[in-house]
């Protein structure tokens, strides 16, 4: 514990030097900037790649059920989307049974940097699991071409991992990584039915 | 099909991985340097953030949680000793495995090859069998005789009675060879204590085999001077509790240092307590207590290891762990079910085809039985064809209603039929389950829109559905264990399974097998049991012919009251009898007690297992209370006469994982004595059942069951009937659907 807390006295300490942290904070500049972020009805084919496997695979939008759209593979992998967020995945082993996507929602598109986000999954003796993640987002980038955003979580056990989102000046996300379990999903919106 | 990238595998579940329970540890996704420096500017944000400032202290908390293991401190789970349990090289150490984890060893040096399981069955209680072939060794340190080979079948406990703390170490006791010929028999309390990032000190004080070498007067001996003296039963014997060697006679210290250079790499100094009485100047030299060994952590449970063993030997040593609850499939790779669809207006009322429903339902491993609209509610009756945990079934089932179903409908019975009878029935509330798909207390949201209770009443059944036949052509293999001649046997050949479900719970079913190849029927143990040989002419059954009807019977189920199921059976039941089964079961839907009561009369089936008999015939039957706990804790009485006409209880212990993983120890005593009952005195043993969805990775409803016995003998035998109630009945009540509704989910 007197490790931990050492380390985190120090990693504290760095930040402000990497960071240069103001009380305004570095990524006020492009918050009011942010758009509400394009529907995507017209895109029909999600490309998703495991970026640690390098193998790529074609989803395509099977259906909306209110604002969630749910994508499927021809192997029956289904993954869930709200906003662009992923929410839900099924066929992948380690699944996420349902993701809370409304932290991450709001911290695209709003003043919020730090945040907790909340996920249910099942462990291999079938018990229900809900983790806590902490996580920060930081943006950087110009909105009118291209703003990459990323997002830090770590979760109640120590575990880090970090998501990136690519969003066009519209505000629609056309690439990000998001995880299922420890896969790390890369996932492109195709552009070639706008 | 899906386009695929290069590198690219055709397998489902290889093209995104095998799941794991952990992240990846590399630099790119372990940037505490960077996490921490974020949390450290949204500090300054928190007035308009609006976060209060509790919220920030445990984000903080979380943010500056570090994993253990990131600080370089190691563990010493997941490394065994040489007989197979928790320890150092040939001494114990006082820490375990991880909860439920399942140890595979094989140890090895001069005249002395062990096999051993190794089971964490709580958090600090482990469990350890093993087969040891030992050669050129006396049958007792007091025994000048020298036997040229021991085969040797022995169980071991391990207590861990703290966890370690800064200032304290981890204590233990445990117990080797507790039941049986005492070869390798010891007993130890011992402590061990991390006295640095990667070291880790281990001391202890042993008795019987850890008492003989620099042993010392037993300190237990200031309660009762019987502690004093040690007696040695001989290998010839065995088979009862070795009470009265327990903590009894010389005690000895031992002890020594576990090293770790890495996390995957330990080495190990040892001074060893055991002077190898039995073996020294037979099997090997012995010529110094102290050991050194090397183990490494190859990959995903795989270890290997290697010792320089008294002064005088090399012993090689191999490991393999894994751990049910947490499988490398994770909660499995089940393609994707139907999402939950709102009501559409567009619908026309009533439900949108049975055929297609039927199609739909067919698609998803359910068969549809009956269909039955009453006011606003649906109510279909299924058999689960494929999912192991009942509730994924229901789920299933009820994503596929809210698609169907008119807007009408505003709750769905879904009754859930095993073996022809209604068992269960789950009314769930359409909009709550619909709601409930993407929240994230869905699970609770979900099981609070639900009913569960008994179904009696089947509803009338749809055209065509009976009589229902399925067949199935599978590969089989039937091993046998423990034959000093050849330990492992076994025949493998190809099995034709066949079950006709008529209606009203009446089933006929049946196995053809036929044997392809094999060594069974090589074996020369002919029975020299002094009882009716109900199980010891395996060698004569295993002779008895290639194509052979291992079952056929037809059976009667029901389930006249809520909590009361029925069961008659006729025909033949196993490979050695045949004959009527009647059995009652009362359980009901919730709570941890049943009541069943079984009464057979069976004879004995011909060698040749086709259709005849030869003249011994006996009434068998049990009275048997049911216990299930809390923790997936089992517990089973059962009170009766068994197959060889021998009176008497059998007690099973076990525990059970939720998705199905099961192990247990039964012992059972009769009034045949241990004299009649020959070699082990007594029929003990366990039994380890593991559903194939943890080895497939998808929902699977077959299981594969070991049972392995001491010694297989005549006394306290008992008979197999197929399609036994508790079993069918359990895992379709509402306890079982509870314990897994996350699963609803899946």
């Amino acid at each position: 514990m007197q490790a931990a807390l050492t380390h985190c006295i120090f990693s504290l300490a760095l930040s402000f030097t990497l960071c240069g942290c103001s009380a305004t904070g570095a990524l006020d500049a492009t918050r009011s900037n942010i758009p509400q972020r394009a529907p995507t009805d017209s895109l029909k084919e999600l490309t998703i790649k495991n970026e640690r496997l390098n193998v790529s695979a074609t989803f395509f939008l099977s259906g909306k059920e209110g604002e969630v759209e749910i994508w499927r593979s021809k192997d029956n992998r289904v993954l869930s989307f709200r906003s662009g967020i992923l929410i839900a995945s099924r066929g992948f082993g380690n699944d996420v049974m349902v993701r809370d996507a409304s932290p991450t929602i709001a911290a695209l598109s709003e003043s919020v940097s730090i945040y907790e986000r909340r996920e249910r999954s099942l462990t291999s003796d079938n018990r229900d699991y809900l983790s806590t993640s902490a996580c920060v987002m930081r943006k950087s980038g110009d909105i009118r071409i291209r703003l990459l955003i990323l997002e830090s979580c770590r979760d109640e056990n120590g575990q880090a991992f970090e998501s990136y989102y690519w969003l066009a000046p519209n505000g629609a996300i056309l690439e990000s990584r998001q995880w299922v379990g420890a896969i790390p999903l890369i996932v492109k919106r195709s552009m070639s039915q706008p | 099909m899906r386009s695929l990238a290069k590198g690219s595998a055709l397998d489902p579940s290889d093209l995104f991985g095998r799941a794991t329970n952990t992240l990846p540890k590399s630099p790119r996704y372990h940037n505490e340097g960077v996490i921490i420096a974020c949390a450290g500017c949204a500090v300054h944000s928190i007035p308009r953030n609006g976060l209060s400032v509790t919220a920030i202290k445990k984000l903080l908390l979380l943010l500056c949680a570090v994993p253990e293991t990131a600080l370089g401190e190691v563990t010493d789970s997941r490394v065994y000793n040489m007989l197979g349990m928790p320890g150092l090289i040939d001494m114990p150490s006082a820490y375990s495995q991880q909860d439920a984890d399942f140890g595979l060893t094989m140890s090895a040096f001069r005249n002395s090859v062990k096999y051993a399981i190794a089971w964490q069955a709580t958090e600090q209680l482990s469990f350890g069998f093993r087969y040891s072939m030992l050669f050129d060794l006396h049958g007792a340190p007091d025994d000048p005789r020298v036997f040229p080979s021991i085969f040797d079948r022995s169980f071991s406990v391990h207590y861990r009675l703290n966890d370690e703390t800064n200032s304290i170490p981890a204590f233990a006791i445990g117990m080797n060879d507790i039941i049986g010929t005492g070869v390798l028999a010891s007993e130890y309390l011992v402590a061990s204590k991390t006295v640095g990032p990667r070291l880790k000190l281990t001391a202890g004080l042993g008795w019987g085999r850890l008492g003989s070498y620099g042993g010392f007067a037993n300190p237990l001996g200031i309660f009762d001077d019987r502690f004093l003296e040690r007696t040695y039963d001989r290998p010839e014997q065995g088979g009862t509790f070795n009470t009265h060697t327990w903590f009894h006679g010389d005690a000895a210290l031992f002890g020594g240092l576990s090293y770790f250079p890495s996390n995957d790499l330990r080495l190990t100094l040892e001074y060893s307590s055991d002077a190898y009485q039995r073996e020294a100047g037979t099997a090997f030299n012995w010529a110094s207590p102290l050991n050194f060994g090397i183990n490494y952590n190859l990959s995903r449970g795989l270890a290997i290891s290697a010792n320089y063993l008294y002064g005088s030997e090399v012993g090689v040593g191999l490991s393999w762990t894994f751990n049910p609850k947490s499988t490398r499939s994770g909660s499995g790779f089940d393609p994707a079910g139907q999402p939950m669809k709102g009501r559409t207006r567009e619908t026309e009322p009533g439900i949108r085809g049975t055929d297609a429903l039927e199609a739909a339902l067919e698609v998803e491993g359910l068969r549809l039985l009956a269909v039955e609209e009453v006011g606003r509610t649906l109510a279909v009756q299924i058999e689960n064809q494929r999912y192991n945990i009942v509730s994924q079934a229901i789920g299933r089932c009820a994503r596929l209603l809210t698609d169907y179903a008119g807007p009408q409908i505003d709750d769905f019975r879904i009754i859930v039929s095993e073996s022809g009878i209604a068992i269960t029935e789950v009314q769930l509330g359409r909009d709550e389950i619909v709601a409930a798909e993407y929240a994230i207390s869905g699970t609770t949201d979900s099981r609070n829109a639900a009913e569960i209770s008994s179904a009696i009443q089947s509803l009338p059944a749809l055209p065509g559905v009976y009589p229902h036949v399925g067949a199935a052509i599978e590969p089989y293999v039937k091993p046998s264990y423990f034959d000093p001649d050849a330990p492992l046997r076994a025949d493998l050949g190809v099995s034709l399974n066949l079950e006709a479900t008529v209606g009203l719970g009446i089933t006929v079913a049946g196995t053809l097998q036929q044997r392809l190849l094999g060594n069974l029927d090589q074996s020369q143990r002919s029975s020299n049991s002094v009882l009716p040989h109900v199980r010891t002419d395996q060698d004569l059954y295993a002779k008895g012919g290639s194509l052979t009807i291992p079952s056929l019977m037809l059976s009667w189920l029901s389930h006249p009251t809520t909590n009361v199921y029925t069961r008659l059976s006729a025909g033949i039941f196993e490979p050695m009898f045949g004959g009527v089964s009647g059995e009652i079961l009362w359980k009901p839907q919730v709570g941890p007690f049943a009541l069943g009561a079984e009464l057979n009369w069976v004879q004995q089936r011909d060698y040749k297992q086709l259709f005849e008999f030869q003249d011994y015939a006996v009434l068998t039957g049990h009275l048997s209370a049911y216990w299930q706990g809390d923790g997936g804790f089992t517990a089973k009485v059962s009170a009766g006469q068994y197959l060889a006409g021998d009176k008497g209880i059998t007690v099973t212990l076990g525990k059970e994982l939720n998705n199905g993983w099961e192990i247990s120890a039964f012992a059972t005593l009769t009034n045949v004595s241990p004299e009649q009952f020959g070699e082990g005195s007594f029929d003990k043993g366990f039994n380890v059942t593991i559903p194939l969805s943890l080895v497939a990775g998808r929902s699977r409803r077959e299981v594969s069951s070991l049972v392995v016995h001491s010694i297989q003998r005549d006394g306290g035998a008992v008979l197999n009937v197929p399609g036994r109630l508790y079993d069918i009945v359990k895992p379709n009540q509402q306890d079982a659907l509870d314990a897994t509704w996350g699963r609803f989910w899946k």
